[in-house]
């Protein structure tokens, strides 16, 4: 008995332990995000919302009408999964409420800063009742037709009504009787490309009677990105051997997850290194994004100045660094790294990256790019050039999958031989780097960019930060670019990279930033 | 006991038998009035090109049933139960008689019907019609910058914008873009341009259009370069610098003076003839000892030249016209005053000059403190014939004549802080305004361009705010008659 009593003892301090990492990173602050007003009636406001982390009791709106700030009412959330919903009820027609998150922690109440004002629609669209019942607005051949239900819509004098979708007006047929006094009107009109959802807004004598944001119809599947806050201490990660690594103030420090807490290897000259990118992981090593060294050749003619690129790695096993400089080619002049990138492929390390001349900036001159492709020598211990990739192309990234190099990247939307912009594009890249195009992403007249922060192979897909809370998936085989929904929000202004730990992708966010977090991504693929 | 309940019994029965003699002897006289409704009166209350409204009285039920409408457009039920007394029948056609039945009924069947007949409004003529077209190249490019403008014969236009794009893969901001619309504004083609090949600085920017051959091939001035393309395509048929005669200059102002010659005035007080036909330099007539800009080129009916000139020299821009023989050679300057009683002089800003058949010359512009108009009418040898004695609000920025020969001036009226509208002021010919028009029903915007229609009508070109309405960036409008919108 005594021996089950220690066991049950064993597994409680295990469960407390296992808990004890679930805990908020201390002094982090919960944050309201998500916050969407998805309903607007004359006496009732529907509202969802997040929060950031756990460590709140309650959480609610705070509302009064704006003309007179004593007032002030107090909603309780209701949370489902993830999500706070509430409804507020009673409240005035055309009447404009401030609304207010707030929760209740053990140090007290706090309320959001953000302040939402939200009008209630007139007391007309009380007798009118409308409502949309489909979730979902339904396209054919490039036209859509909603149809609102509501009471005693025959009494509606319909040359005084006027109904918009996303702000353009619409036709508008007869009502119908569909029951005692319900009526159905149907409204139609051409679908407008590009757009998420649909805002329907109904006004009659000038008097808002309806508003409400319907998405578009999709039978697609998509894919869906689920982000969990870990806690780790502030800094920027590398993964080594499943390790992670963080090179900040000089110090190198690995992460001792049993202990939690960091542990300092060495040291480093500031400015050796450029240890805010996480590095790149081949022939134990850690590889850090390349820089532009110099010298004087010369040491009695201080006017001459090479230039060069040089490649540091990090050795953690003889915790030592490596200095791989690219002595092949000198510059005369400072260059942009415009884009830098390692991949392997065919169980081989290429250095892709970009130097661009943008000394003529401010003479309304071209910019002079010029994209070199290294490939590391692991026998030498040296990076060796391969060729000069020869197209235009920004943000750019090679993967390899299933042993076929692809290049993604921003490529020129070109109108009567003018680069105007830029799209996203995909290459097949023949191993003597060959490009085949295989995908240009939207129109000439409405291209699809971003910007391509960051990339992480999924199966045999590519997964893209675009920014956080933005990210696509490029599938190559199918030459197919999906946007991903967040199902669990990613908070954030400032991407610090991808790296992978225990088998999970990882996103580093406002590193160096209180507000740093670090989240687990996984994806999923699910009906719309 | 049974005896007591038999006279009990008894008792009861005689009141009863005595309580129903009281009832003999009278009449139910009562008769049921005739069930009958109200008779029912309709009216048209309204109509619009697309809907005609109807109204009728309340009908009322003698038995105090409820009455309901039902509404018939030619023989079909629209509506019926309706408990109102209005209804709209919408999507009707325009200029089209229609026959409208209301049935006012009970549930028990008593009803009363009324026919009105309702016209709806006609549709609008050609000249009561107003086009409106946006002009967007791509979603992520911009219109901005000056406006070049020209009238074709067959109604449409070419114009030339700034296109503004991002940076991509270059430094360079803008390019030139050139672009014909047919007469209901609609985009035919457009052609960009780099503004490095005209040698044009953006922030210097002034296109100048003409056309040729019965408008088979368009010609543009920009910078110190000229650029001949197909009317029809917008292909390039021609190019041509005038850098070595004109370095570093702009040509503020071109006036085609014949099928074989055109004249263009620069930004430093050059004059340059070309031959329409191939580019090729005529004459050329340097600055003559001058230093300024020349605007607004005309030519009279001796082939003498005009222009407006304004003199760098100038502390504060006097109103000024030079006049030149038909080669170019300096004869005269005119000079006008603009100063009015209780105004600053901080100069003039004068942009239009026209010349009519009898060789008389209109200016207009606004002085430079007030943006107040200034406008004047003066002979061939610079006698004043009229000018303004009293302040008018439009800043004047062209002028021409429209098919009455009346005198068209265009430019912008501001409002209180960033709102601007355009607006036009029609002279006659002795410069006395007969109407003015400024269309602040319109957002504000500005106002690129205008040109007139033989009808009375007017073709805007105008740049509003990217507000997410009806209105929102460069678009063309064509008003009603004498410019009503």
């Amino acid at each position: 008995m005594e021996k089950f009593k220690f066991a049950f003892l064993i597994v409680v301090m295990l469960t407390l332990w296992s808990c004890k990492k679930e805990e908020n990173p201390p002094g982090a602050e919960i944050k309201v995000q998500d916050v969407y007003i998805t309903s607007v009636q004359a006496q009732r406001v529907d509202i969802i919302y997040k929060l950031s982390q756990l460590g709140y009791k309650e959480t609610g709106i705070i509302y009064f009408p704006k003309d007179r700030p004593t007032e002030q009412h107090t909603a309780v959330a209701i949370r489902k999964n993830d999500q706070f919903n509430l409804s507020l009820h009673n409240l005035e027609p055309n009447t404009e409420y401030v609304l207010k998150v707030y929760h209740k922690t053990n140090e007290g109440e706090k309320k959001d800063e953000q302040e939402f004002v939200v009008k209630t629609l007139s007391a007309t669209s009380l007798k009118f009742n409308l409502e949309i019942s489909s979730p979902e607005v339904a396209i054919n051949d490039g036209k859509f037709k909603i149809d609102i239900e509501g009471d005693y819509l025959n009494e509606l004098n319909l040359s005084e009504l006027n109904i918009k979708v996303n702000d353009k007006a619409v036709s508008i047929a007869y009502p119908v009787r569909i029951a005692a006094q319900r009526y159905k009107l149907t409204i139609s009109g051409q679908a407008q490309s590009g757009v998420s959802g649909h805002l329907i807004t109904a006004s009659y004598s000038e008097e808002e009677i309806f508003s409400k944001y319907i998405p578009v119809k999709s039978d697609a599947e998509q894919y869906v990105l689920n982000a969990k806050a870990v806690n780790l201490p502030q800094g920027w990660y590398s993964a080594y051997k499943n390790k992670l690594y963080s090179f900040i103030d000089e110090k190198i420090l690995r992460w001792d997850e049993a202990n939690y807490r960091m542990i300092t290897l060495g040291s480093f000259n500031e400015g050796f290194i450029w240890g805010n990118t996480p590095c790149f992981e081949f022939d134990n090593q850690m590889f850090f994004v390349p820089f532009q060294k110099g010298n004087y050749p010369d040491p009695k003619d201080p006017s001459k100045y090479e230039r060069y690129m040089d490649v540091v790695s990090y050795s953690p096993e003889g915790n030592i660094f490596n200095d791989y400089p690219l002595l092949d080619r000198k510059y005369d002049k400072e260059l942009a790294i415009e884009t830098s990138q390692f991949f392997v492929h065919k169980s081989e390390m290429y250095l892709a990256f970009t130097l661009a001349d943008l000394s003529g900036q401010f003479a309304n001159k071209p910019i002079t790019r010029t994209n070199f492709i290294y490939k590391y020598n692991r026998s030498r211990k040296q990076f060796e050039y391969v060729i000069g990739l020869k197209t235009d192309i920004l943000s750019y990234h090679f993967t390899s999958i299933n042993n076929q190099i692809y290049l993604i990247g921003l490529v020129p939307v070109t109108d009567q031989g003018f680069h105007l912009t830029s799209t996203f594009g995909a290459f097949k890249v023949s191993d003597t780097f060959d490009l085949e195009s295989i995908y240009t992403g939207g129109t000439l007249t409405k291209p699809i960019k971003f910007p391509l922060k960051g990339i992480a192979k999924i199966d045999d897909k590519i997964l893209i930060v675009a920014d956080i809370g933005d990210f696509k998936i490029f599938d190559p085989i199918n030459r197919v670019l999906h946007q991903v929904n967040i199902k669990q929000g990613l908070s954030g202004q400032y991407y610090n990279g991808l790296f992978t730990y225990n088998n999970m992708l990882h996103i580093n966010t406002d590193a160096g930033f209180t507000s740093q977090m670090i989240y687990e991504l996984s994806i999923s693929k699910e009906n719309k | 006991m049974l005896l007591l309940l038999r006279t009990t019994l008894c008792c009861i029965l005689l009141a009863i038998i005595c309580s129903c003699k009281k009832q003999e002897g009278l009449i139910d006289n009562y008769t049921d009035p005739p069930d009958q409704i109200t008779t029912l009166k309709t009216i048209v209350s309204a109509a619009g090109r697309e809907f005609i409204e109807v109204q009728w009285n309340k009908v009322e039920h003698s038995h105090f049933e409820e009455v309901s409408y039902a509404v018939y457009l030619e023989g079909e039920k629209i509506v019926d139960k309706l408990s109102s007394t209005k209804y709209s029948l919408i999507n009707l056609e325009p200029g089209k008689k229609y026959n409208i039945k209301v049935i006012a009924s009970t549930d028990n069947g008593k009803q009363v019907e009324q026919s009105v007949e309702g016209s709806t409004l006609p549709a609008l003529n050609e000249s009561e019609k107003v086009y409106l077209q946006q002009y967007s190249f791509h979603d992520f490019s911009l219109l901005l910058g000056p406006t070049g403008l020209i009238k074709l014969e067959d109604g449409g236009h070419l114009v030339v914008r700034e296109l503004a794009h991002p940076t991509d893969f270059t430094h360079v901001h803008y390019k030139m873009i050139v672009f014909r619309v047919n007469k209901y504004g609609q985009m035919l083609w457009y052609r960009l341009l780099s503004f490095q090949a005209f040698n044009l600085p953006v922030d210097s920017a002034v296109f100048q259009l003409t056309t040729i051959k019965g408008d088979q091939e368009g010609i543009l001035f920009a910078g110190n370069n000229a650029l001949k393309f197909a009317v029809s395509n917008g292909e390039v048929l021609l190019k041509k610098s005038y850098d070595d005669l004109l370095p570093e200059q702009i040509i503020l102002s071109i006036n085609k003076v014949s099928s074989q010659e055109i004249i263009a005035a620069t930004n430093d007080a050059n004059l340059i003839s070309v031959s329409p036909e191939d580019l090729r330099l005529i004459w050329h007539k340097n600055s003559q000892g001058q230093s300024g800009t020349l605007e607004s080129i005309q030519v009279d009916s001796k082939k003498n030249i005009y222009s407006i000139f304004a003199d760098r020299n100038e502390q504060h821009t006097s109103i000024k016209v030079n006049k030149y023989d038909s080669k170019g050679k300096f004869l005269n300057t005119f000079q006008f005053d603009g100063r009015l009683e209780g105004e600053y002089n901080w100069g003039f800003l004068m942009t239009a000059l026209l010349v009519d058949p009898q060789d008389d010359l209109y200016l207009f512009g606004y002085n430079a403190s007030y943006s107040y108009t200034r406008y004047f009418k003066f002979k061939a040898d610079g006698a004043l014939i009229k000018k303004n004695e009293q302040s008018e609000n439009l800043l004047i920025k062209g002028a021409h004549f429209n098919a009455k020969g009346e005198i068209v001036a265009n430019g912008q009226v501001d409002g209180s802080g960033r709102n601007t509208w355009g607006g036009i002021y029609v002279f006659d010919k002795d410069m006395n305004i007969k109407t003015k028009q400024i269309w602040t029903s319109l957002p504000p915007h500005g106002l690129s361009g205008i040109t007139s229609n033989a009808d009375g009508t007017y073709n805007l070109f105008a740049s509003f705010l990217p507000v997410n309405s009806q209105y929102d960036g460069f678009m063309f409008i064509k008003t009603a008659l004498d410019g009503k919108i």
